[in-house]
């Protein structure tokens, strides 16, 4: 400072300068040096505590997509996702139980008293570590008017404690229809089963996301709108399921598996020009929005488990005579054979090397169409050696059996069929009536179809396509998918015309005749296998394949009824009859007008008969 | 030097804007001091509004962060109040002058006491440091260290400009003093260390500025780090700030929580601050965020620019009252203007310091800038004592500028 120097008093303002500005000086290096911290703090550390403080500031919310629907042929809703409000509370902060309880009740159709106790017990209760409960469930998946008279009540002062919840939920409008197909789905659970599992990821679609700034007691504060991510909602798929004909199925199915009370039953539609599967049901079902409900003891716990299977997919069994025209056919489009050969019988039993094949009657001689309708077991034994091991393994294999079907639905079973080396000295002899090889019900009908295909095999489907949350296409999986020419468009008709018409018309499958259309079908009744080389267990599986009509097919049905626990197993009593009222029920409800009445054969008199039996 | 000469001189003189008056005190300390209070009033206000509680609510002004402002316009008011009066009234020259000096000196003693006693002091944050003060609606907290603070330093300098005063012999007074001095500076450091430690500073200071003898400063610094560590050893949480301040990353919840939640607030402002009142980190995660780590919330909102402002304005503060005491006309002006300027300024940089993480955390608070009443109120007294000084050195310095412009003339 100037001044000092022309003060009198200078050397003694000059020694006082001196004393002062020591500690001026370290007191400005203390506040000099702070403002540099400062600095060096954000210069070389900035970002990381930055990144810190952003860390426990931000939270990334999911914002679910909603999943997509499962629609039936006609874009009826099968399964879909639906938002729903939940009403809780935070025990801890309810100041008057009685006030809210009162407030409340009416809104949500529940008696007053009982939601004050609620309340209440609510107050009383302590979580595991003996905190105070704080989240309570009051009512859950309101609909929409009473969440809307909640949410206009929670606004006020003293509804803190309450809060609405949302949640997605599956739901299954048709009940249990198609359940086998549908599969189920939960939030939090996941996808178990069916298109629900096949299709999940195309149905989930992606969430979306949102960035909000929360406090230290969790409370959002803000959201960065810029760090939002839409949700992308699931795609819809499309079944080739008409749930109607499903209806259809599933009656005429729970009728015979009431009548027969078997282990379960199957029962599967399809359009043989374009396989598609026009109906697919098992029994026992489920319902798909309570899969597995609580159970008591163990054997109840399995029985649920049980009823999950889709039988028509997932269940191999030995076929049985029903196998007999897919050994028939080829040796009769071969030229191995003519329809009306003869051959001669001499039942009822006879001895193929050291094993004696029976018949369930007894035959002299039968046309080839005749040991379809009669279903022998001597006369396919008889044709199985004139086609010869090489032959029967190629059309066995290109009529897809031995291998999946690749329909669109999990859990498929590929059945059991050995390769021709491991074949026994009896294989040529027993793979013609159905035994040594196991199927599934869905590639027998895939098989049979073939035949009402014109020889063509097509792959059988269950989708027809995936649209978006907005209707666009996003794939359409409608064209039919060949699967490879069995056998000639000629040789296909003629043996659906002469033998199978036979078996429907004065044959074993004579319970499948239908009124103005002419079915065409084969029965099958099976002794089921204990397993491999031990022998059989007396207990039957009786099936039937069938279609209509023979002239120019618009469906075929299959049938099959396993473990039936009466006295009558017979495919063509305990499944046939099942099979008639379907397709009389589908080619009405498809309006296919009634066969010329010449075509139509005039229907024998019942004969009480066997069905096709394939008992060694 | 009659007012004559300066009403003629006004033309092109220092004092144009005064008119013919003589200024009455500095404008700059009243000036930088508005300044900082004013920051103060928004970043408390903008630092204490949360979500529960109405953000502007005037009928309610004495419970929400308004009453601030109340406190920083009482302050406001005190300072320009006091720094009116002449500051030589406390000169210990006078009976009047002795009386006053001792009255302050018994007041801050009492005080100190009072909140010692069990049921009259009441315990905020683990330490008992308040009086309660029900006035009306208003019911305020009072520490008797920030009274303490302010009135050691105005007692200490009347004392050691007694006429007469051997301050460099122990019966000439140092004994005395010192006595004197350690008994206010030791209860206040009872409750508050961090005032107690300021305080100890600032009487090293005074002692220097009387021109006390380098054996005795020695001996003071001795004692008092002898003294200070026993105080640390005697509280452990004490203990427990200084290992948080060695172990940096120990626990980021436990003691290290509060420093690093300054830090993360001082990150994510940046350079220029995310904006006033967008922080986050004044939502729960900074305890202490309107009082003693106000500069974390100032820093996140107004970046480390802002923050290195109001160390700016501290330090223009501290240039001032470096001039004032250079150019006070008498010994008790220096002292005066000397001891207030670096308790404020000391102050302030310990308070920069702690929230940078450069010392081991202190409940210290950020002067005229952090929330609360009596700190406000006694450094409104301090800044007030400071300006009047500074008038009287602006008179001074202006009288000797004339004479040597007179002296140029002859």
């Amino acid at each position: 400072m100037d001044g000092g120097a022309a003060s009198p008093k200078s050397k003694q303002a000059q020694g006082c300068l001196m004393r002062l500005a020591i500690p001026f000086l370290l007191v400005a290096a203390g506040l000099l040096a702070g403002a540099g911290r400062l600095a060096y703090i954000q210069h070389y550390e900035g970002a990381r505590w930055s990144e810190l403080a952003k860390e426990q500031h931000e939270r990334t919310i999911p914002i679910p997509a909603q999943r997509g629907s499962i629609l039936d042929s006609e874009g009826r809703t099968l399964a879909s996702s639906v938002r729903r409000r939940s009403l809780y509370f935070d025990p801890t902060m309810v100041s008057d139980a009685r006030f809210a309880a009162y407030t409340l009740a009416p809104l949500i159709q529940m008696p007053a008293a009982e939601l004050e106790t609620l309340l209440r017990d609510g107050q009383q209760r302590k979580t595991a570590e003996g905190k105070p409960c704080s989240f309570m469930w009051i009512k859950r998946r309101l609909d929409d008017a009473e969440a809307d008279a909640v949410a206009g009540v929670l606004r006020g002062r003293n509804m803190r404690a309450f809060e609405l919840q949302d949640e997605v939920i599956r739901e299954y409008p048709q009940g249990r229809l198609a359940c086998h197909v549908l599969g189920f789905f939960n939030e939090g659970g996941g996808a178990g089963a069916g298109i629900e599992l096949q299709f999940d990821k195309a149905l989930s679609g992606t969430d979306g996301s949102r960035r909000v700034i929360i406090d230290e007691d969790r409370e959002r504060l803000a959201q960065r709108h810029e760090a939002d991510v839409a949700p992308r909602d699931g795609h819809s798929v499309v079944l080739t399921i008409d749930s109607h004909l499903q209806r259809i199925t599933e009656r005429n199915l729970k009728l015979a598996f009431d009548e027969h009370k078997p282990e379960w039953a199957v029962a599967i539609v399809m359009d043989p020009k374009t396989g598609e599967v026009l109906a697919m049901a098992s029994l026992p079902d489920f319902d798909p929005a309570k899969p597995l409900p609580p159970t008591e003891t163990p054997a109840e716990r399995a029985l649920a488990e049980l009823a999950l299977r889709n039988n028509a997919i997932g269940a191999n069994y030995e076929p049985g005579s029903i196998f007999k025209p897919f050994i028939a056919a080829p040796a009769y489009a071969e030229g191995t054979t003519r329809l009306d050969e003869v051959y001669e019988i001499n039942g009822p039993s006879r001895l193929f090397g050291r094993r004696t094949l029976n018949d369930t009657a007894t035959y002299d001689r039968l046309t080839l169409a005749g040991i379809i309708s009669q279903s022998s077991n001597i006369g396919m034994a008889l044709l199985g050696g004139r086609l010869g091991g090489e032959r029967i393994d190629r059309y066995i294999r290109s009529f897809g059996f031995g291998a999946l079907t690749n329909i669109e639905l999990p859990g498929e079973e590929n059945g059991q069929y050995a390769d021709r080396a491991k074949w026994t000295s009896y294989s040529i002899q027993s793979l013609p009536i159905g035994q040594e090889i196991s199927v599934t019900s869905i590639q027998l009908l895939t098989a049979f179809a073939a035949l009402a295909n014109d020889g063509m095999r097509l792959q059988p489907r269950i989708v027809r396509g995936i649209v978006g949350a907005n209707g666009e296409i996003i794939e359409d999986r409608s064209a039919p998918i060949e699967r490879g020419r069995v056998i000639s468009q000629e040789a296909a008709r003629a043996f659906r015309m002469e033998a199978l018409v036979k078996v429907v018309q004065e044959g074993t499958g004579k319970n499948a005749q239908i009124p103005d259309h002419q079915a065409f079908g084969k029965t099958g009744t099976a002794e089921i296998a204990a397993g491999p080389g031990r022998g059989y267990l007396k207990k039957y599986v009786g099936s039937f394949l069938g279609g209509a009509p023979a002239e120019n097919p618009r469906a075929v049905a299959m049938v099959s009824i396993y473990k039936p626990s009466g006295s009558k197993y017979y495919g063509g009593t305990v499944a046939a009859p099942a099979v008639a009222r379907i397709l009389a029920e589908t080619l009405q409800y498809l309006r296919v007008p009634p066969d010329a009445k010449s075509e139509v054969l005039p229907i024998a008199p019942q004969v009480d008969g066997p069905g096709g039996s394939v008992r060694p | 030097m009659s007012r004559d000469a300066i009403t003629i001189e006004n033309d092109d003189g220092l004092l144009a804007i005064a008119g013919h008056r003589p200024l009455l005190f500095d404008h700059g300390i009243v000036l930088i001091v508005g300044m900082l209070m004013t920051i103060g009033v928004v970043m408390v206000y903008s630092a204490a509004v949360s979500l529960d509680q109405p953000v502007f609510d005037l009928s309610n002004w004495h419970r929400t962060p308004l009453r601030q402002g109340a406190f920083a316009a009482l302050g406001l008011l005190t300072m320009v109040i006091v720094a009116q009066l002449d500051y030589r009234t406390l000169s210990n020259d006078t009976l009047t002058g002795r009386r006053l000096a001792w009255l302050v000196w018994l007041m801050s003693a009492v005080l100190l006491v009072v909140v010692l006693i069990p049921g009259v002091g009441s315990t905020q944050l683990g330490a008992t440091r308040w009086l309660r003060v029900s006035l009306g609606p208003i019911d305020a907290s009072f520490q008797p260290g920030e009274f303490a603070k302010v009135g050691m330093i105005i007692w200490l300098a009347a004392v050691l400009t007694r006429g007469g005063l051997e301050l460099g012999t122990w019966a000439g007074g140092f004994r005395s003093i010192s006595i004197a001095s350690a008994a206010l500076i030791g209860l206040t450091a009872i409750e508050d260390y961090g005032t107690g430690a300021l305080m100890g500073v600032v009487f090293l200071t005074l002692l220097w500025q009387a021109r006390a003898r380098w054996w005795q400063v020695l001996l003071i610094i001795t004692v008092g780090a002898v003294l200070g560590a026993g105080f640390i050893y005697y509280k452990w949480y004490r203990v427990q700030r200084l290992l948080t301040w060695f172990d940096k990353d120990a626990d980021a919840s436990g003691a290290a929580y509060q420093v690093n939640q300054a830090l993360m607030a001082i990150g994510s402002g940046g350079w220029w601050g995310v904006g006033l009142g967008a922080g986050v980190q004044k939502h729960g995660y900074l305890p202490q965020a309107h009082n003693d780590f106000i500069l974390a919330i100032i820093c996140e909102e107004l970046g480390a620019v802002g923050g290195m402002f109001v160390a700016l304005l501290f330090l223009m503060l501290l240039i001032r009252g470096w001039w004032i005491a250079a150019n006070a006309p008498d010994a008790l002006g220096r002292l005066l203007a000397s001891g207030l300027t670096t308790l404020i300024c000391l102050q302030a940089a310990f308070n920069i310091a702690v929230v940078t993480n450069s010392v081991p955390t202190k409940g210290i608070s950020l002067p005229f800038v952090s929330a609360g009443g009596s700190g406000v109120l006694f450094l409104g007294v301090a800044a007030g004592l400071l300006a009047s000084v500074g008038g009287a050195a602006l008179r001074d310095s202006h009288e000797r500028w004339l004479e040597r412009r007179a002296a140029a003339r002859d």
